[in-house]
């Protein structure tokens, strides 16, 4: 308990740990403010605007109706009329032409609401905590090796184990601890923007149980990030092995490879990523619609290929990443000398 | 009475894939008594630190046991670190940390009472500088909050690797009078250092190490009468030549320097007055060359520099079978018997036993 006392004071007081919260907070703003700049209540001349276009829009439906009919009855002109009058197989005139979409609330300008974008929002919040947490996990190992703080500390305390236990249990702690009060942060921002100059939509209990799930994945997301920095940067002794291995990931697999592996017309290629997974884990399910791979049916057209990646998969992944990195990690801290 | 610190037969192979293996100790053996200021001796690379290491569960060791306040080590060490305070090699601490923070968060980790972090700062000379941060100090400073680290605890058992590295001429002697105070009041201090004079100073004795064994050890006067040689200068009024002469003729060993000759091998110096006062040669100086823990290290070691030749850090003697490196002139200690023998005494009495220490 002591140890995690300390390491908890440690963590805090830690200028990286607070100048990442600094910078977390800064790119939290500026998406909050861009969200709070892009909506606008509607005022009345918005929403003369508004029907005046969804008006006009019907009326530009209604004439290239008429055209399509005045067409396929063979009464039609050539031209434009032609070009409209071919329809595809099964369709009419009034079922491709229609003008129920055509309302003045379509036009109006984006109004932010609290219901259908906060879940969105959520999960870029998820994102950048992670970030955060993979920053600060690997440094808050990685320092303590190359500053011979570990070597100071297990003149104290020699079981290995529960030290880098106790670290590790320490920075998830305070992983969590940081995120309840930015994500609480986050959520007072979004509902002051839906509050002052969006709307919130209809919420259900439903909406808000949602929302609560997406948050508790994503706060998973984080937890699991800031482990495996903190395991990498164990297992190297440095933060920088950590953050190396981690632009190393992005650079040569999320792009390289995924240039190549589309060049080669490999089949499912985001499998192979683990962004895929993050985006499957937060959203609980990604479809991926593949064209290249052509499916050929009843229609001679090709018909995409679609695929699911789901919550379940991502935490196998994610789950059996956590388990090698932190394994290792434990293995090496307890078994390899400290020099 | 049982010793505080105990080794026997400690092994340690560092194994490399680019390097290979490399034996860092090789069968070492130490004894502190308690109470003790004890010097650890070695030239670099010698394993002084991986015996540090390896006794405070940082390095695992190939072979051997070891113990503490009674207890085995590294088996019963959770228990017995409590009552040990040690700072290995140079201290590292995180940089942006004050002095004083350093030490209250090992404190909490160690559930020792905040209040002894002001003690010990007061101890080492930091109290004014504490709340400034530690990239701001002087290595002398960071060896005093080092050595605050140390003895935050109150330990029973002090292991200093290396204290005065970096400290200031009144550093080191305040360092010195703490370890003295220390050790007045109980504690038993373990120091590895090469600043010998110091070592001489304030060890009551001394364990020196080779090549990751053991070549001398015991009180620091009986290791240093160990490679006495019975030397003394001798200055005569006219020809030292015909000094030399007479007691070469006589059966002493005789080197000519500039100014003065020295004879070796001598337990009673009275026989060279009487030799060269039986020729009508008079004597104007007789004095007996003692020796220092720096030259019996160098000789022990076998470290002593040669003009022209730049010793590399594994040319240091390894005691017992094996032996490499450039064997020194005399390896007469306790702890080498296999090491090369002194040269037989030619004079014609037996080594002297004893002389006074610088």
């Amino acid at each position: 308990m002591n140890l995690v006392r300390a390491e908890w004071k440690r963590f805090f007081a830690r200028r990286f740990t607070r100048l990442m919260v600094v910078v977390v907070l800064a790119i939290l703003a500026l998406i909050g403010l861009g969200v709070a700049l892009s909506t606008q209540p509607p005022g009345p001349g918005a929403v003369a605007e508004a029907e005046r276009m969804a008006a006009q829009e019907r009326e530009r439906i209604a004439e290239a109706r008429r055209q399509c009919e005045a067409f396929q009855s063979g009464t039609g002109s050539t031209g434009s009329g032609e070009k409209i009058g071919q329809l595809p197989p099964g369709e009419t005139c009034a079922t491709v032409y229609r003008d129920d979409y055509a309302t003045a609330e379509n036009f109006m300008p984006h109004v932010f609401s609290f219901r259908d974008e906060a879940p969105t929002l959520l999960m870029v919040f998820g994102g950048v905590l992670a970030l955060f947490a993979f920053a600060v996990g690997a440094s808050f190992i990685g320092a303590e090796w190359s500053s011979g703080g570990i070597m100071n500390l297990l003149l104290w305390r020699p079981r290995r184990v529960p030290v880098l236990t106790g670290k590790l249990v320490t920075l998830l702690a305070a992983v969590t601890a940081t995120w309840l009060v930015l994500a609480a942060g986050w959520v007072a921002l979004l509902w002051g923007v839906a509050a002052f100059r969006g709307r919130f939509g209809t919420i259900t209990s439903g909406v808000v149980q949602s929302m609560a799930l997406t948050s508790l994945r994503s706060l998973a997301l984080v937890l699991a990030v800031a482990a495996v920095g903190f395991g990498v940067a164990s297992l190297g002794r440095n933060t920088a092995t950590a953050l190396g291995l981690a632009v190393g990931y992005v650079v040569v697999l999320e792009i390289g490879a995924r240039i190549v592996l589309e060049i080669a017309e490999v089949i499912k290629p985001e499998r192979w990523f683990l962004s895929t997974y993050a985006v499957a884990w937060l959203n609980k399910k990604v479809t991926i619609t593949e064209w290249r791979h052509c499916r050929y049916e009843t229609t001679s057209d090709c018909q995409s290929y679609d695929w699911t990646v789901d919550m379940n998969q991502s935490a196998l992944v994610f789950g059996a990443i956590l388990v090698v990195v932190l394994g290792l990690a434990f293995l090496a801290f307890r078994q390899r000398d400290v020099t | 009475m049982t010793a505080v610190l105990e080794i026997q037969g400690l092994r340690k192979t560092y194994r490399s894939l680019r390097r290979g293996p490399r034996r860092a100790l090789d069968g070492f053996d130490m004894v502190v008594e308690p109470g003790q200021v004890h010097g650890f001796l070695g030239p670099n690379g010698s394993g002084k630190t991986t015996t540090l290491r390896t006794l405070l569960g940082l390095v695992r060791p190939n072979g051997g046991r070891m113990s503490i306040l009674g207890q085995e080590v590294p088996a019963a060490l959770p228990e017995v670190i409590g009552r040990v305070g040690a700072i290995v090699e140079s201290p590292q601490f995180f940089g942006n940390f004050s002095g004083r923070r350093t030490l209250r968060l090992l404190a909490t980790a160690g559930g020792v009472a905040d209040r002894r972090v002001d003690e010990v700062l007061e101890l080492v000379g930091l109290r004014d500088r504490a709340g400034e941060r530690v990239r701001t100090y002087s290595l002398g400073m960071k060896q005093r909050l080092a050595v605050a680290s140390a003895l935050l605890k109150s330990p029973e058992l002090l292991i200093l690797d290396e204290p005065a590295n970096g400290l200031d001429p009144a550093g080191i002697r305040e360092m010195r009078d703490m370890m003295r105070g220390l050790a007045a009041s109980g504690v038993t201090v373990v120091l590895s250092s090469h600043i010998l004079g110091e070592v001489q100073q304030i060890c009551d004795s001394v364990t020196i190490i080779s090549r990751g064994r053991r070549v001398a050890s015991g009180p620091v006067s009986q290791v240093i009468a160990g490679q006495d040689r019975g030397e003394y200068r001798v200055r005569v009024e006219g020809d030292p030549a015909a000094a030399v002469r007479v007691l070469t003729a006589a059966g002493a060993r005789v080197t000519g320097k500039d100014d003065h000759l020295v004879v070796s091998d001598l337990a009673d110096p009275a026989w060279v007055t009487r030799t060269l006062a039986a020729q009508e040669l008079w004597l104007t100086e007789l004095t007996p060359l003692t020796r220092d823990l720096e030259s019996v290290f160098l000789e022990l070691t076998g470290t002593t520099p040669e003009p022209g030749h730049t010793r590399q850090v594994d040319e240091a003697y390894r005691p017992g079978n094996g032996a490499t490196g450039p064997a020194p002139d005399a390896h007469a200690t306790p702890d080498a018997p296999a090491a090369p023998t002194p040269p037989a005494a030619a004079a014609p009495v037996a080594p002297s036993a004893g002389q006074e220490r610088a």
